[in-house]
């Protein structure tokens, strides 16, 4: 138990691993595809930015040429043939309404151009290169880049226009591209980083102005020319705060993830904790269940115990009682048939002496009479244990005794004989009680006989009965003013065939006491007996009143 | 006339107390009324050889222990014959158990003697009770 309990607050360091890794890993795909999404929805943007912004430039320069087609068809139609002041003016309005435009050479032999001083310089010094490159490529075109003196680079747009019977005319007119780039997005100015390139040369590039242009974003678009090879339009977003924020990306998806996974764990941790405690709980509970299980087999087992104890018991009691009435039966065969043979003796005994008794002297019927006396006392022996062996023997058949009426007959029985003791027994108020009176006459006339018979020699006996009622015991007491005896012989009164005085002086076998003692048993009560040499002696029992019965054996 | 030994039968086992018994009734001239018999199958023989319907004894003492036939099979075998079924039959017995009493005269004993052993006239008990059941007695006849 204690094992498991110290497993429960702690997660191996494997699954912690493995959920620390995998909470990190699972953020950090999350972060990717919301990266990968934004990235593909930026690139969109990018790419639809980049398109508008073609199609401006395109349209910018379809713009131009078709203002530019105009005026050839006009110079072509000879409204300003002769009218070069009118030209001028007109080509002014032009350059005025577009101001990439640098310079515009006028068709016909004059080879006046109009335009801003560098303009017209720069047209004059390109002007070969031009005419140069559009025969070699075509008749209508853009032509460029065309790199002036002064490093500058620009683009010269050709149109020829005929018409009115006169001849083709041919316009020129020189325009800076990164101006009509720049004066395009004008009107529309993203924050892009951007370049402009044509036939691999940057015509225009736009730096963003804070930050930096994400390359990973770039796209390029095409920009159809009316004439001539496409434009390149390159674009790429610009990394802003909010962009930037975005690339701490990884690190705050890590943080993310492991913070998500420190949680993961925290509730795996606890989750795991409570499902181990509910399953230690449960154990504790299936185990205690075991143990009331178990405590309650060993109830049975006890009890089981307990019963086959008492059944063995029981039993043993059975085997005793048995044993007990084997002996009984054995003790009264042996004093019966031993009353045989004591008993031939003491006949023949007596008829030896009344037959031929006058043929012994004196001595020889001394022995005699010793024969008979011995033989005798052996068969009054034997009696007395046969009635020691009947009084745990006999039936216990108890009734409402007037216990003062009781005694009263035993005395008068007693004394039948000796009318002189007729008035040395006081008998005080006893208490009735429920006994077998048998037994109960018996006890007291043993007692009230025995102390006559130790009485002092030369005194008449004095006897005092007395009775006391108690809770759930009477106490009976027999008292004598005789010749008592030692207390530290008062055990012995009780036993069969004790005596504590010599048989010579006083007559008895030793049992009287001793049947009592195993009535008074029988009656679930006690005796004992008190005194001093010649001081008297105090004989009491006991008789239980709360129906306490001892079963015959028990009591032997 | 016959002689009339035959009225007290005695079914006793023990040597002594036949002795004792005999030295009784011959000091008090009853030895030549009794016939002795030493168990129950004894009696049962004698039984066979006797008309009892012409005699029957006037009592029959019985001892209970007894080898062979004992006292009590004796007594429950003449209670069954209608032949003696009303002789009188004393127990004479060393028992003084209440247990065999009882059982004695419900087997239809007439009377339970215990032995006695005294200092003086050994035998005195059983002149007595014979004495009885020869001249104070009345039986069916």
């Amino acid at each position: 138990m204690p094992k498991e309990a110290s497993g429960v607050d702690r997660l191996s360091p494997a699954v912690v691993l493995i959920i620390l890794v995998l909470g990190a890993t699972l953020s950090f795909l999350l972060w990717q595809s919301i990266v990968r999404g934004r990235d593909t929805e930026s690139r969109r943007e990018t790419q639809r930015n980049a398109s508008a912004l073609g199609r401006v430039i395109e349209s910018e320069l379809n713009r131009l040429d078709a203002a530019l087609r105009r005026r050839a068809q006009l110079w072509a139609a000879g409204v300003f043939s002769n009218d070069l002041r009118a030209w001028k003016d007109s080509t002014e309005i032009l350059l005025a309404e577009y101001p990439a435009l640098l310079a515009v050479l006028r068709p016909g032999p004059s080879g006046e151009i109009a335009g801003s001083a560098e303009g017209t310089r720069i047209l004059r010094e390109v002007l070969p290169e031009a005419r140069r490159q559009g025969e070699d490529a075509g008749r209508e075109f853009i032509i460029g880049p065309l790199h002036a003196a002064n490093g500058r680079e620009v683009f010269a747009i050709q149109v020829r226009a005929s018409g009115g019977g006169q001849d083709e005319q041919t316009v020129f007119a020189l325009f800076d591209a990164e101006r009509l780039v720049a004066d395009s997005f004008a009107q529309r100015a993203p924050d892009f980083a951007l370049t402009v390139g044509a036939e691999g040369r940057e015509l225009y590039r736009r730096d963003p102005q804070s930050g930096r242009a994400m390359a990973s974003f770039r796209v390029t678009e095409p920009i159809a020319l009316p004439n001539g090879k496409p434009w390149q339009l390159e674009i790429a977003p610009i990394v802003d705060a909010n962009f930037a924020a975005w690339e701490q990306g990884p690190a705050i998806a890590l943080a993310g993830g492991l913070l998500a996974s420190g949680l993961i764990l925290a509730g795996v941790h606890f989750g795991t904790l409570s499902v181990r405690r509910e399953r230690t709980l449960r154990r504790a509970n299936a185990s205690l269940e075991e143990q009331l299980v178990d405590t309650r087999r060993v109830e049975g087992e006890v009890r089981e115990v307990a019963a086959s104890l008492a059944a063995s018991v029981s039993k043993r009691t059975a085997e005793l009682d048995e044993t007990i009435a084997e002996l009984e039966t054995f003790n009264y065969s042996v004093s019966h048939d031993l009353r045989g043979p004591l008993g031939a003796v003491i006949n023949f005994a007596a008829i030896l002496r009344e037959d031929y008794g006058d043929r012994l002297d004196a001595t020889g019927i001394d022995y005699l009479q010793r024969i008979v006396g011995s033989a005798s006392s052996a068969v009054t022996m034997m009696d007395a244990l046969l009635a020691y062996s009947r009084s745990g023997r006999t039936e216990l058949k108890k009734s409402n005794l007037d216990m003062k009426r009781l005694v009263q007959e035993v005395c008068d029985e007693l004394t039948a004989n000796h009318p002189e003791f007729r008035h040395v027994v006081k008998v005080g108020d006893l208490p009735n009680i429920r006994a077998d009176e048998n037994m109960m006459r018996f006890t007291f006339t043993n007692l009230i006989s025995n102390a006559f018979k130790f009485a002092r020699p030369g005194e008449a006996p004095r006897v005092e009965i007395d009775g006391a009622p108690g809770s759930d015991e009477v106490v009976f007491s027999v008292r004598d003013y005789g010749i008592g005896f030692d207390m530290r012989f008062a055990e012995k009164l009780f036993k069969v065939f004790e005596r504590l005085h010599l048989s010579d002086d006083y007559e008895g076998h030793g049992v009287g006491l001793a049947i009592v003692a195993r009535m008074v048993r029988r009656h679930g009560g006690r005796c004992w007996a008190q005194g001093a040499p010649d001081k008297g002696a105090t004989f009491s029992f006991t008789v239980a009143t709360t129906g306490a019965e001892i079963d015959g054996n028990a009591a032997r | 006339m016959e002689t009339p030994r035959d009225d007290v039968w005695m079914v006793e086992d023990d040597a002594n107390d036949i002795a004792v018994a005999i030295r009784a009734f011959r000091l008090h001239a009853l030895e030549d009324r009794v016939r002795v018999m030493r168990d129950g199958s004894e009696l049962m023989d004698h039984l066979q050889t006797q008309n009892l319907a012409v005699r029957a004894p006037k009592v029959i003492l019985l001892d209970l222990k007894m080898p062979r036939l004992d006292g009590r099979a004796a007594l429950r075998e003449l209670r069954r014959r209608p032949d003696t079924c009303n002789i009188p039959v004393v127990v004479v017995s060393s028992s003084h158990l209440q247990s065999d009493i009882r059982e004695c005269y419900e087997l239809g004993a007439n009377s339970f003697v215990v032995k006695q052993m005294t200092p003086s006239s050994p035998g005195m008990y059983l002149v007595d009770t014979v004495r009885y059941w020869l001249d104070r007695n009345e039986v069916i006849a």
